[in-house]
Protein backbone atom coordinates (compact mmCIF):
# COMPACT_ATOMS: atom_id res chain seq x y z
CA UNK A 1 0.00 0.00 0.00
CA UNK A 2 2.88 2.36 0.80
CA UNK A 3 4.40 1.58 -2.59
CA UNK A 4 1.07 2.36 -4.29
CA UNK A 5 0.85 5.68 -2.44
CA UNK A 6 4.45 6.61 -3.25
CA UNK A 7 3.93 5.80 -6.93
CA UNK A 8 0.71 7.79 -7.06
CA UNK A 9 2.28 10.80 -5.37
CA UNK A 10 5.19 10.66 -7.77
CA UNK A 11 3.07 10.26 -10.91
CA UNK A 12 -0.01 12.37 -10.11
CA UNK A 13 1.19 14.87 -7.50
CA UNK A 14 -0.19 15.62 -4.05
CA UNK A 15 -3.58 17.01 -5.07
CA UNK A 16 -5.93 14.04 -4.81
CA UNK A 17 -8.58 15.87 -6.85
CA UNK A 18 -6.43 15.45 -9.94
CA UNK A 19 -6.02 11.71 -9.41
CA UNK A 20 -8.07 9.09 -11.26
CA UNK A 21 -11.15 8.17 -9.24
CA UNK A 22 -10.05 4.63 -8.48
CA UNK A 23 -6.78 5.95 -7.02
CA UNK A 24 -8.73 8.44 -4.87
CA UNK A 25 -10.84 5.54 -3.64
CA UNK A 26 -7.77 3.40 -2.89
CA UNK A 27 -6.16 6.32 -1.05
CA UNK A 28 -9.05 6.47 1.40
CA UNK A 29 -8.74 2.71 1.97
CA UNK A 30 -4.96 2.88 2.38
CA UNK A 31 -5.06 5.75 4.86
CA UNK A 32 -7.85 4.03 6.80
CA UNK A 33 -6.05 0.72 7.05
CA UNK A 34 -2.38 1.63 7.28
CA UNK A 35 -0.77 4.04 9.75
CA UNK A 36 2.33 4.25 7.58
CA UNK A 37 0.23 5.30 4.58
CA UNK A 38 -1.62 7.88 6.67
CA UNK A 39 1.70 9.37 7.85
CA UNK A 40 3.07 9.43 4.29
CA UNK A 41 -0.08 11.13 3.06
CA UNK A 42 0.00 13.72 5.86
CA UNK A 43 3.67 14.39 5.19
CA UNK A 44 2.93 14.91 1.50
CA UNK A 45 0.09 17.29 2.35
CA UNK A 46 2.27 19.24 4.79
CA UNK A 47 4.90 19.56 2.10
CA UNK A 48 2.31 20.80 -0.38
CA UNK A 49 0.83 23.23 2.14
CA UNK A 50 4.30 24.58 2.92
CA UNK A 51 5.03 24.96 -0.81
CA UNK A 52 1.65 26.65 -1.38
CA UNK A 53 2.21 28.98 1.54
CA UNK A 54 5.62 29.89 0.16
CA UNK A 55 4.17 30.43 -3.31
CA UNK A 56 1.35 32.55 -1.90
CA UNK A 57 3.85 34.64 0.04
CA UNK A 58 6.02 35.05 -3.08
CA UNK A 59 2.91 36.14 -4.96
CA UNK A 60 1.83 38.60 -2.27
CA UNK A 61 5.31 40.07 -1.92
CA UNK A 62 6.07 40.06 -5.63
CA UNK A 63 3.10 41.97 -6.99
CA UNK A 64 2.88 45.57 -5.91
CA UNK A 65 -0.25 46.71 -4.04
CA UNK A 66 -1.69 49.61 -6.04
CA UNK A 67 -3.30 52.60 -4.43
CA UNK A 68 -6.11 54.50 -6.13
CA UNK A 69 -4.43 57.60 -7.47
CA UNK A 70 -6.10 61.00 -7.15
CA UNK A 71 -6.60 61.09 -10.94
CA UNK A 72 -8.25 57.68 -10.79
CA UNK A 73 -10.42 58.76 -7.87
CA UNK A 74 -11.58 61.79 -9.88
CA UNK A 75 -12.45 59.53 -12.82
CA UNK A 76 -14.44 57.25 -10.56
CA UNK A 77 -16.35 60.08 -8.93
CA UNK A 78 -17.29 61.48 -12.35
CA UNK A 79 -19.23 58.28 -13.05
CA UNK A 80 -22.25 59.68 -11.23
CA UNK A 81 -22.66 62.23 -14.04
CA UNK A 82 -23.87 59.36 -16.22
CA UNK A 83 -27.56 58.39 -16.27
CA UNK A 84 -28.67 55.27 -14.45
CA UNK A 85 -30.63 52.48 -16.10
CA UNK A 86 -34.31 52.32 -15.31
CA UNK A 87 -35.32 49.55 -12.96
CA UNK A 88 -36.62 46.39 -14.59
CA UNK A 89 -40.04 46.54 -13.03
CA UNK A 90 -41.01 43.04 -14.07
CA UNK A 91 -38.06 41.54 -12.22
CA UNK A 92 -38.79 43.26 -8.95
CA UNK A 93 -40.34 41.00 -6.35
CA UNK A 94 -42.92 43.62 -5.32
CA UNK A 95 -44.17 43.97 -8.86
CA UNK A 96 -44.14 40.24 -9.45
CA UNK A 97 -46.69 39.87 -6.63
CA UNK A 98 -49.16 42.12 -8.42
CA UNK A 99 -49.06 39.95 -11.52
CA UNK A 100 -52.21 37.89 -12.00
CA UNK A 101 -51.85 34.10 -11.89
CA UNK A 102 -53.05 32.25 -14.98
CA UNK A 103 -56.21 30.85 -13.34
CA UNK A 104 -57.24 34.34 -12.29
CA UNK A 105 -56.66 35.51 -15.85
CA UNK A 106 -58.98 32.70 -17.07
CA UNK A 107 -61.66 33.64 -14.57
CA UNK A 108 -61.38 37.31 -15.41
CA UNK A 109 -61.67 36.51 -19.12
CA UNK A 110 -64.81 34.43 -18.52
CA UNK A 111 -66.41 37.20 -16.47
CA UNK A 112 -65.50 39.81 -19.06
CA UNK A 113 -67.05 37.66 -21.80
CA UNK A 114 -70.26 37.28 -19.78
CA UNK A 115 -70.50 41.02 -19.12
CA UNK A 116 -69.86 41.77 -22.78
CA UNK A 117 -72.57 39.30 -23.81
CA UNK A 118 -75.11 40.85 -21.46
CA UNK A 119 -74.18 44.34 -22.59
CA UNK A 120 -74.52 43.48 -26.26
CA UNK A 121 -77.76 41.60 -25.71
CA UNK A 122 -79.32 44.34 -23.59
CA UNK A 123 -78.19 46.98 -26.03
CA UNK A 124 -79.80 45.14 -28.90
CA UNK A 125 -76.69 45.40 -31.05
CA UNK A 126 -76.78 41.82 -32.22
CA UNK A 127 -80.47 41.06 -33.00
CA UNK A 128 -82.16 44.33 -33.79
CA UNK A 129 -85.52 43.88 -35.47
CA UNK A 130 -85.75 46.76 -37.88
CA UNK A 131 -88.95 45.39 -39.53
CA UNK A 132 -90.79 44.42 -36.39
CA UNK A 133 -94.26 44.82 -37.93
CA UNK A 134 -93.54 42.11 -40.46
CA UNK A 135 -92.76 39.63 -37.80
CA UNK A 136 -95.90 37.91 -36.72
CA UNK A 137 -97.04 34.49 -35.75
CA UNK A 138 -99.44 32.82 -38.11
CA UNK A 139 -101.76 31.06 -35.67
CA UNK A 140 -104.00 29.60 -38.35
CA UNK A 141 -101.09 27.82 -39.93
CA UNK A 142 -100.99 24.09 -39.67
CA UNK A 143 -97.83 22.11 -39.68
CA UNK A 144 -99.58 18.85 -40.49
CA UNK A 145 -97.83 17.48 -43.55
CA UNK A 146 -100.68 15.20 -44.51
CA UNK A 147 -102.94 18.24 -44.89
CA UNK A 148 -100.51 19.78 -47.31
CA UNK A 149 -100.32 16.61 -49.29
CA UNK A 150 -104.08 16.31 -49.36
CA UNK A 151 -104.39 19.90 -50.54
CA UNK A 152 -101.85 19.24 -53.33
CA UNK A 153 -103.72 16.20 -54.52
CA UNK A 154 -106.95 18.10 -54.49
CA UNK B 1 -22.09 53.89 12.20
CA UNK B 2 -20.97 51.65 9.35
CA UNK B 3 -23.65 51.21 6.72
CA UNK B 4 -23.60 47.81 5.06
CA UNK B 5 -23.30 47.30 1.30
CA UNK B 6 -26.96 46.27 0.91
CA UNK B 7 -28.19 49.53 2.40
CA UNK B 8 -25.72 51.51 0.29
CA UNK B 9 -26.97 49.69 -2.81
CA UNK B 10 -30.56 50.56 -1.93
CA UNK B 11 -29.54 54.21 -1.67
CA UNK B 12 -27.49 53.95 -4.86
CA UNK B 13 -30.56 52.64 -6.68
CA UNK B 14 -32.16 55.97 -5.90
CA UNK B 15 -29.19 57.84 -7.38
CA UNK B 16 -27.50 58.66 -4.05
CA UNK B 17 -24.03 59.95 -4.97
CA UNK B 18 -22.85 59.81 -1.37
CA UNK B 19 -23.63 56.09 -1.27
CA UNK B 20 -21.60 55.65 -4.46
CA UNK B 21 -18.68 57.53 -2.90
CA UNK B 22 -18.85 55.24 0.13
CA UNK B 23 -18.84 52.14 -2.06
CA UNK B 24 -15.89 53.53 -4.02
CA UNK B 25 -13.84 54.15 -0.90
CA UNK B 26 -14.69 50.68 0.36
CA UNK B 27 -14.14 48.59 -2.78
CA UNK B 28 -12.28 50.47 -5.51
CA UNK B 29 -8.79 49.63 -4.27
CA UNK B 30 -9.53 45.91 -4.00
CA UNK B 31 -11.16 45.80 -7.43
CA UNK B 32 -8.25 47.74 -8.93
CA UNK B 33 -5.71 45.35 -7.43
CA UNK B 34 -7.58 42.23 -8.50
CA UNK B 35 -7.75 43.63 -12.03
CA UNK B 36 -4.08 44.55 -11.95
CA UNK B 37 -3.18 40.99 -11.01
CA UNK B 38 -5.11 39.67 -14.00
CA UNK B 39 -4.23 42.17 -16.73
CA UNK B 40 -0.81 43.06 -15.30
CA UNK B 41 -0.95 46.67 -16.39
CA UNK B 42 -1.83 49.60 -14.16
CA UNK B 43 -3.36 51.69 -16.95
CA UNK B 44 -5.55 48.87 -18.19
CA UNK B 45 -6.52 47.90 -14.64
CA UNK B 46 -7.62 51.48 -14.02
CA UNK B 47 -9.68 51.56 -17.22
CA UNK B 48 -11.34 48.26 -16.33
CA UNK B 49 -11.90 49.36 -12.75
CA UNK B 50 -13.70 52.44 -14.04
CA UNK B 51 -15.83 50.21 -16.25
CA UNK B 52 -16.74 47.99 -13.29
CA UNK B 53 -17.95 50.96 -11.26
CA UNK B 54 -19.72 52.49 -14.25
CA UNK B 55 -21.71 49.28 -14.51
CA UNK B 56 -22.40 49.35 -10.80
CA UNK B 57 -23.73 52.92 -11.03
CA UNK B 58 -25.77 52.33 -14.19
CA UNK B 59 -27.33 49.07 -13.06
CA UNK B 60 -27.87 49.97 -9.41
CA UNK B 61 -31.65 50.47 -9.90
CA UNK B 62 -31.84 46.87 -11.15
CA UNK B 63 -29.85 45.53 -8.19
CA UNK B 64 -31.34 42.46 -6.58
CA UNK B 65 -30.06 41.74 -3.13
CA UNK B 66 -29.29 38.08 -3.80
CA UNK B 67 -25.48 38.02 -3.81
CA UNK B 68 -22.79 39.86 -1.92
CA UNK B 69 -21.72 43.08 -3.60
CA UNK B 70 -18.06 42.00 -3.55
CA UNK B 71 -18.99 38.81 -5.41
CA UNK B 72 -20.78 40.89 -8.07
CA UNK B 73 -17.86 43.34 -8.35
CA UNK B 74 -15.28 40.58 -8.65
CA UNK B 75 -17.44 38.71 -11.19
CA UNK B 76 -17.75 41.76 -13.42
CA UNK B 77 -14.05 42.56 -12.95
CA UNK B 78 -13.10 38.98 -13.81
CA UNK B 79 -15.26 38.90 -16.94
CA UNK B 80 -13.90 42.22 -18.15
CA UNK B 81 -10.32 41.22 -17.46
CA UNK B 82 -10.64 37.78 -19.09
CA UNK B 83 -12.02 39.44 -22.24
CA UNK B 84 -9.32 42.06 -22.06
CA UNK B 85 -6.88 40.49 -24.50
CA UNK B 86 -9.59 40.16 -27.11
CA UNK B 87 -10.51 43.80 -26.60
CA UNK B 88 -6.86 44.85 -26.83
CA UNK B 89 -6.54 42.96 -30.09
CA UNK B 90 -9.64 44.68 -31.47
CA UNK B 91 -8.24 48.02 -30.41
CA UNK B 92 -4.99 47.21 -32.21
CA UNK B 93 -6.82 46.22 -35.38
CA UNK B 94 -8.82 49.45 -35.33
CA UNK B 95 -5.62 51.45 -35.00
CA UNK B 96 -4.00 51.13 -38.42
CA UNK B 97 -0.69 52.46 -37.18
CA UNK B 98 -0.44 49.52 -34.84
CA UNK B 99 -1.83 46.91 -37.19
CA UNK B 100 1.57 45.41 -37.77
CA UNK B 101 2.14 45.13 -34.05
CA UNK B 102 -1.07 43.10 -33.78
CA UNK B 103 0.35 40.60 -36.24
CA UNK B 104 3.29 40.05 -33.95
CA UNK B 105 2.05 38.10 -30.94
CA UNK B 106 5.34 38.60 -29.16
CA UNK B 107 4.98 42.36 -29.29
CA UNK B 108 1.49 42.03 -27.78
CA UNK B 109 2.79 39.91 -24.93
CA UNK B 110 5.50 42.48 -24.36
CA UNK B 111 2.88 45.24 -24.34
CA UNK B 112 0.81 43.44 -21.74
CA UNK B 113 3.71 42.68 -19.46
CA UNK B 114 5.95 45.71 -20.02
CA UNK B 115 4.24 48.16 -17.66
CA UNK B 116 4.76 45.93 -14.68
CA UNK B 117 8.36 45.03 -15.22
CA UNK B 118 9.52 48.09 -13.39
CA UNK B 119 7.56 47.15 -10.28
CA UNK B 120 8.04 44.37 -7.76
CA UNK B 121 9.78 41.15 -8.61
CA UNK B 122 10.49 40.91 -12.35
CA UNK B 123 10.82 37.14 -12.27
CA UNK B 124 7.44 36.66 -10.66
CA UNK B 125 5.76 39.16 -12.94
CA UNK B 126 7.25 37.56 -16.03
CA UNK B 127 6.12 34.17 -14.72
CA UNK B 128 2.60 35.54 -14.19
CA UNK B 129 2.55 37.17 -17.63
CA UNK B 130 3.15 33.81 -19.26
CA UNK B 131 0.09 32.27 -17.55
CA UNK B 132 -3.35 32.32 -19.20
CA UNK B 133 -5.60 35.12 -17.89
CA UNK B 134 -7.98 32.71 -16.15
CA UNK B 135 -5.06 31.21 -14.21
CA UNK B 136 -3.96 34.69 -13.14
CA UNK B 137 -7.54 35.37 -12.06
CA UNK B 138 -7.81 32.24 -9.95
CA UNK B 139 -4.44 33.00 -8.33
CA UNK B 140 -5.50 36.56 -7.60
CA UNK B 141 -8.70 35.46 -5.89
CA UNK B 142 -6.97 32.68 -3.96
CA UNK B 143 -3.69 34.30 -2.97
CA UNK B 144 -4.46 38.02 -2.99
CA UNK B 145 -8.07 37.97 -1.75
CA UNK B 146 -7.74 34.68 0.14
CA UNK B 147 -11.18 33.55 -1.06
CA UNK B 148 -12.54 30.04 -0.58
CA UNK B 149 -12.79 27.79 -3.62
CA UNK B 150 -16.60 27.90 -3.60
CA UNK B 151 -16.55 31.72 -3.60
CA UNK B 152 -14.09 31.74 -6.49
CA UNK B 153 -16.36 29.28 -8.31
CA UNK B 154 -19.32 31.65 -7.86
CA UNK B 155 -17.29 34.60 -9.11
CA UNK B 156 -15.88 32.79 -12.14
CA UNK B 157 -19.11 30.99 -12.97
CA UNK B 158 -17.52 27.54 -12.92
CA UNK B 159 -17.72 24.55 -10.60
CA UNK B 160 -15.63 24.27 -7.44
CA UNK B 161 -13.98 21.23 -8.99
CA UNK B 162 -12.96 23.30 -12.02
CA UNK B 163 -11.56 26.00 -9.74
CA UNK B 164 -9.47 23.44 -7.86
CA UNK B 165 -8.24 22.06 -11.13
CA UNK B 166 -7.34 25.49 -12.51
CA UNK B 167 -5.73 26.48 -9.24
CA UNK B 168 -3.62 23.32 -9.22
CA UNK B 169 -2.48 23.88 -12.80
CA UNK B 170 -1.86 27.59 -12.22
CA UNK B 171 0.29 26.91 -9.17
CA UNK B 172 2.22 24.16 -10.93
CA UNK B 173 2.83 26.34 -13.98
CA UNK B 174 3.80 29.31 -11.86
CA UNK B 175 6.27 27.20 -9.88
CA UNK B 176 7.68 25.88 -13.11
CA UNK B 177 7.98 29.39 -14.56
CA UNK B 178 9.70 30.53 -11.39
CA UNK B 179 12.18 27.70 -11.82
CA UNK B 180 10.94 25.66 -8.90
CA UNK B 181 9.48 22.85 -10.99
CA UNK B 182 6.90 20.49 -9.55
Amino acid sequence: MQKFLANTLRNFGSNRNTWPRWRQFLLSICTALSDACRQDWQAAQSKVNAADTALAQTYIDGVAELAVSSAMARRLHKITAQPQCRAELASEPGVMKTKMPFWQIGFASAMASAVLGVALGAGGYVAELSDFDAAYLETSMTYEVSDWLAGDIQ
Amino acid sequence: MLIDDSELMRRLAGGDQQAFASLLSRHSKLVLNVLYRIVLSRDDAEDLCQEVFERLWRHAPQWRDEAKLTTWLYRVANNLAINFRQRVQQRYVLNEDLLMAECDAASLDAEVSAPLLGMGDDTLLRALASLPANYRAVLAFRFYRDLAVKDIAEIMGISAKAVESQLGRAKAQLKQNLGGGE
